[in-house]
C-alpha cells in the first residue's frame, strides 16, 4: 500500500524530500583518505621504531653499544 | 642574500601598497607572494649555512642614532636562533599569501591586504634579525602596527574596529614594560646591542637598584619589565584578553599573525635574553608560573566557546602558555622547539578552519555546523592531521615537543627553581593536556561527525576550496606530521650544538638527560590524559550522552559553564575597574572640566571672552557730550600727575617701553 514517505531520521543517510547533498568529486574523496594514510602509515612506521623506547624495554643509545660500533676497536 | 631576506618583503609591500592601483589583483597577487618565496629560499639557505653548517652572520649597515653616551647602529644578526625564526615565519606567510589569492578573490581591496601581510613580515623579519634592543623594539611596535591594520582590515564592521583598538591597546601595556626594560637595560649597561649586554650579564648578577623605595636586583628587575613586554604580545595571562577577539580580522591573518608568528614573538625576546633572564630565579619563577597559569586557563576556557575560530585562539593561548613556562624552567631550546612544531599545526589549524567558514558561506558556529567530513574530505583530513598534533598524538609533529614539555616538569629536581613551583607547573600542564584533547575533538566531532545542523541553504551551495586554498593546507598537513620527528635532533638532542651561543643556560639547569629515566608510566601519562579529553568529547558530542543533558540541569555545572563561556570575566573585570573609570576620567573630569573648563577659561577663550565683555562697557563711555571727553581728560591728566611721585617706584614693576608701545597702539587703533 502506497503512503506518505517515511519521516526523516537523522544520519540514516536517506534523501529527504528528493533533496540529496552535493556530490563531492572522486578526486577530492581519494587525496583526502591519502592525507589520511599518509599520517596512519607514519604513525604505525615511527611506533614500529620508537615504541620499544617509549614503553620503556630500550634507551635511544642502547642501539649504539655493543652491535657494532665497538667491534671495529 | 641575507640582507635581501629583510628586504623584499619591503619592496612587496611598498610596490602593493603604492602601486597596486597600477598593477592591479593579480599583478598584487603574484609580486607579493613572489618577494615572500624568495624569502623562504634564501632563509633556507641561511638557515643551513648559520644553523646547520654553524657560521653565525653579522651584518652592520650603518650609523642610525648617535646621541652623548647612545649609540645604535643598523645592524643585522644572523645566529641559528634568528634563521630558525625566519625559515618558520617566510614559510607560513608564504603560505599565508598563497591561501590569500582565493580566500580574498572577491574582496575589492586585495592589493591593500597583500601589502599589509607584507609589511607584517618585513617588520616580523626586523625583529628577529635585529642585533640591538631598540631595532628590535622597532619590529615589535611594528608588528602591533601591522596586526591593527589586519584586524580592522574589514573597517565599516563595528566589532572589527573594536577588536583592532582593543588588540593595541592591551599591546601597548606590554610594550610599555618593554620599553621600561630598555631603558633600565641602557642604565645599567651603557648600551642596548645584544652582544655587550649579554657578555657582560654576569657582572651585574648583585647588582641592585633603588626602585619604588625597595632595593631590587637589576637584573631581576629587567627580567620583570622584559615579562611585561611578552605577557602582551604573546597573550598571557593577564594581557590575554586581545587574541580571541583578534579572530574578526580575516582568517589568513589569523593564521599568520595570532597563532603561527607575531604572538610568538614574546616567546622569543624570552629565548633571545636567556642569558639575562636565567641568571635571576625571581624572574624564572614569574614566568613559570605565569607561563603553566595561562596554558591552563585559556585551555578550560576553550572548552565552552563555540565559535571555531576562538576554539582554536584559546588553544593558541594555551600553548604559548607551554611555551613561556618551559623557558621558565630554562629549556629555552624546548620552549623554541615547540613554537617551530606549533607554528605549523596551529596554521594549519586555522586555514583549515578558513576552509570550513568559506564553504558554509561565513558561519562560524560550530552548533551550527556537522557532517562535514563527506562534503569537504580534504579539509577534514587537514584538520584531523592539524588536531591530532595539537592532541599531542605519539609521532606526529606536536607529540615530540609537548610531550617534553610535560615531562621536562615532571622531572623531580630543578636545580634554579622550588620544586613546589615545578610541581604547580606539573599539574596545570597536565590538566591542560585533558582539556586541549577535549575542546579539539569536539571541534572535530562538531564539525565533521555529528550530524548536520546547518541551515539546507548552506548545505546546498556547500564545496570543498579551490585549489590554491587546499595547496597550503596539504603542505602544511605534511609539515604537521614530519617536521617534529625531523627537527628533534637537531633542535633539543641532547648535547646538541645547534644553538651555539644564540641560547644561554646555566650548567646547573642542563637536566634533560633526566628525562630519559623517567618511569614509563609518568612518560605516558599525557597520552592517557589525551585519551580520556578524546573519548570524554565523543561521549558527550556523539555517543551514549549527545542527547542526556541531565548533567547541564546541576546549578553547579550551569553556573560553572556560564562563568568558562564568558571567559572568566576577564573582559568584565576589566571594564569595570579599568576601562569605566578611564572613561570616566577622561570625558568627565580631564575633558569637560580641564580642557574645555579651566583651560579654555585662563586660555584664549577666557581672553578673548573678557576683552570682549570690557570693550562692551567701554563703548558705553563713548557718549558724545563734550562735558564727558573734558572730565576723562582732566581725569587722565591728574591720575599722571600722581603717578610721577611714585615712578621711581613704578619703573621696577613696569616696562616703560611697554607703556609706550601700548600708548602707541591706542592712537593707530
Amino acid at each position: 500500500m502506497a503512503g506518505p514517505p517515511a519521516p526523516y531520521a537523522p544520519g540514516s543517510g536517506r534523501p529527504f524530500g528528493g533533496w540529496a547533498p552535493p556530490a563531492v568529486p572522486k578526486w577530492q574523496t581519494r587525496t583526502g583518505t591519502a592525507m589520511g594514510a599518509v599520517m596512519w602509515l607514519w604513525i604505525f612506521y615511527r611506533a614500529k621504531n620508537d615504541l620499544p623506547h617509549m614503553l620503556g624495554w630500550e634507551k635511544p643509545w642502547d642501539h649504539h653499544a655493543g652491535g657494532g660500533h665497538e667491534d671495529h676497536h | 642574500m641575507y640582507l635581501l631576506i629583510i628586504a623584499l618583503p619591503l619592496v612587496g609591500t611598498l610596490v602593493t601598497g603604492l602601486g597596486g592601483r597600477w598593477i592591479g589583483r593579480k599583478g598584487s597577487n603574484l609580486f607579493s607572494t613572489t618577494c615572500v618565496v624568495l624569502c623562504v629560499f634564501f632563509s633556507s639557505i641561511a638557515f643551513f649555512e648559520v644553523g646547520l653548517c654553524g657560521v653565525p652572520c653579522y651584518i652592520s649597515l650603518s650609523p642610525w642614532i648617535s646621541s652623548g653616551a647612545l649609540n645604535i647602529s643598523w645592524g643585522f644578526l644572523f645566529d641559528s636562533l634568528t634563521t630558525t625564526m625566519l625559515v618558520v615565519i617566510t614559510s607560513i606567510s608564504s603560505l599565508v599569501h598563497l591561501y590569500s589569492i582565493q580566500y580574498m578573490e572577491h574582496d575589492p581591496h586585495c592589493p591593500r591586504f597583500m601589502s599589509f601581510l607584507e609589511i607584517f613580515t618585513f617588520f616580523m623579519i626586523l625583529l628577529v634579525t635585529a642585533d640591538n634592543f631598540v631595532q628590535m623594539f622597532l619590529g615589535w611596535e611594528g608588528v602591533g602596527l601591522a596586526s591593527y591594520l589586519l584586524i580592522n582590515f574589514w573597517y565599516t564592521r563595528l566589532c572589527a574596529n573594536q577588536a583592532a583598538i582593543k588588540a593595541l591597546v592591551v599591546n601597548r601595556v606590554g610594550d610599555f614594560g618593554l620599553s621600561l626594560g630598555i631603558f633600565t637595560i641602557f642604565y645599567l649597561f651603557g648600551s642596548v646591542d645584544y652582544e655587550i649586554v649579554f657578555s657582560s650579564a654576569n657582572i651585574y648578577t648583585n647588582y641592585s637598584i633603588s626602585f619604588c623605595g625597595f632595593s631590587i636586583n637589576t637584573l631581576t628587575l629587567i627580567g620583570i619589565f622584559l615579562l611585561i613586554g611578552a605577557v602582551g604580545k604573546s597573550a598571557q595571562l593577564g594581557l590575554h584578553t586581545w587574541l580571541p577577539d583578534a579572530m574578526e580580522g580575516p582568517t589568513p591573518v589569523s593564521a599568520l599573525i595570532h597563532a603561527a608568528t607575531m604572538v610568538t614573538a614574546g616567546v622569543f625576546l624570552i629565548v633571545r635574553c636567556s642569558p639575562l633572564i636565567d641568571l635571576s630565579s625571581d624572574v624564572l619563577l614569574l614566568i613559570t608560573l605565569l607561563g603553566s597559569s595561562t596554558a591552563f586557563f585559556a585551555s578550560i576556557v576553550g572548552v565552552f566557546q563555540n565559535d571555531i575560530k576562538r576554539v582554536i585562539a584559546y588553544s593558541t593561548c594555551s600553548q604559548l602558555g607551554y611555551m613561556v613556562f618551559v623557558c621558565g624552567l630554562s629549556y629555552y631550546n624546548v620552549g623554541m622547539f615547540h613554537l617551530v612544531n606549533h607554528a605549523f599545526f596551529k596554521a594549519l589549524l586555522f586555514l583549515s578552519a578558513g576552509s570550513v567558514i568559506h564553504a558554509l558561506s561565513n558561519e562560524q558556529d560550530m552548533r551550527r555546523m556537522g557532517s562535514l567530513a563527506n562534503s569537504l574530505p580534504i579539509t577534514y583530513a587537514a584538520m584531523l592531521i592539524g588536531s591530532l598534533s595539537l592532541a599531542g598524538f605519539p609521532f606526529l609533529t606536536g607529540f615530540y615537543s609537548k610531550d617534553l614539555i610535560i615531562e621536562i616538569t615532571q622531572i623531580s629536581y630543578y636545580s634554579n627553581l622550588q620544586i613546589s613551583f615545578g610541581v604547580y607547573a606539573c599539574w596545570l600542564a597536565n590538566i591542560s593536556v585533558l582539556f586541549t584533547s577535549f575542546y579539539t575533538f569536539r571541534l572535530i566531532f562538531l564539525t565533521f561527525i555529528k550530524n548536520t545542523n546547518s541551515y539546507r541553504k548552506h548545505i546546498e551551495n556547500i564545496h570543498e576550496s579551490p585549489p590554491l586554498i587546499l595547496i597550503p593546507l596539504i603542505l602544511l598537513a605534511i609539515s604537521s606530521i614530519f617536521v617534529g620527528f625531523l627537527t628533534k635532533d637537531i633542535f633539543v638532542g641532547i648535547g646538541t650544538p645547534f644553538w651555539g651561543n644564540a641560547i644561554n643556560i646555566l650548567p646547573t639547569s642542563c637536566n634533560l638527560l633526566e628525562v630519559e629515566f623517567m618511569p614509563s608510566l609518568i612518560k605516558w601519562l599525557p597520552f592517557v590524559l589525551s585519551s580520556m579529553g578524546a573519548i570524554l568529547a565523543y561521549t558527550i558530542n556523539v555517543g551514549v550522552l549527545k542527547n542526556n543533558i541531565q548533567f547541564a540541569h546541576n546549578h553547579l555545572f550551569r553556573k560553572l559553564a556560564f562563568s568558562l563561556s564568558k571567559k572568566l570575566y576577564w573582559d568584565k573585570l576589566y571594564n569595570s575597574f579599568i576601562v569605566s573609570p578611564l572613561m570616566y576620567f577622561g570625558y568627565n573630569i580631564s575633558f569637560k572640566n580641564l580642557d574645555r573648563g579651566f583651560i579654555e577659561f585662563v586660555g584664549p577663550y577666557g581672553i578673548s571672552r573678557t576683552i570682549k565683555n570690557w570693550s562692551t562697557k567701554v563703548i558705553k563711555i563713548q557718549t558724545g557730550q563734550l562735558t564727558h571727553y573734558t572730565f576723562f581728560v582732566i581725569f587722565g591728566l591728574c591720575s599722571l600727575l600722581l603717578l610721577v611721585p611714585v615712578w621711581d617706584f613704578l619703573q621696577f614693576l613696569v616696562d616703560v617701553r611697554l607703556l609706550v608701545f601700548c600708548f602707541i597702539a591706542l592712537f593707530v587703533a
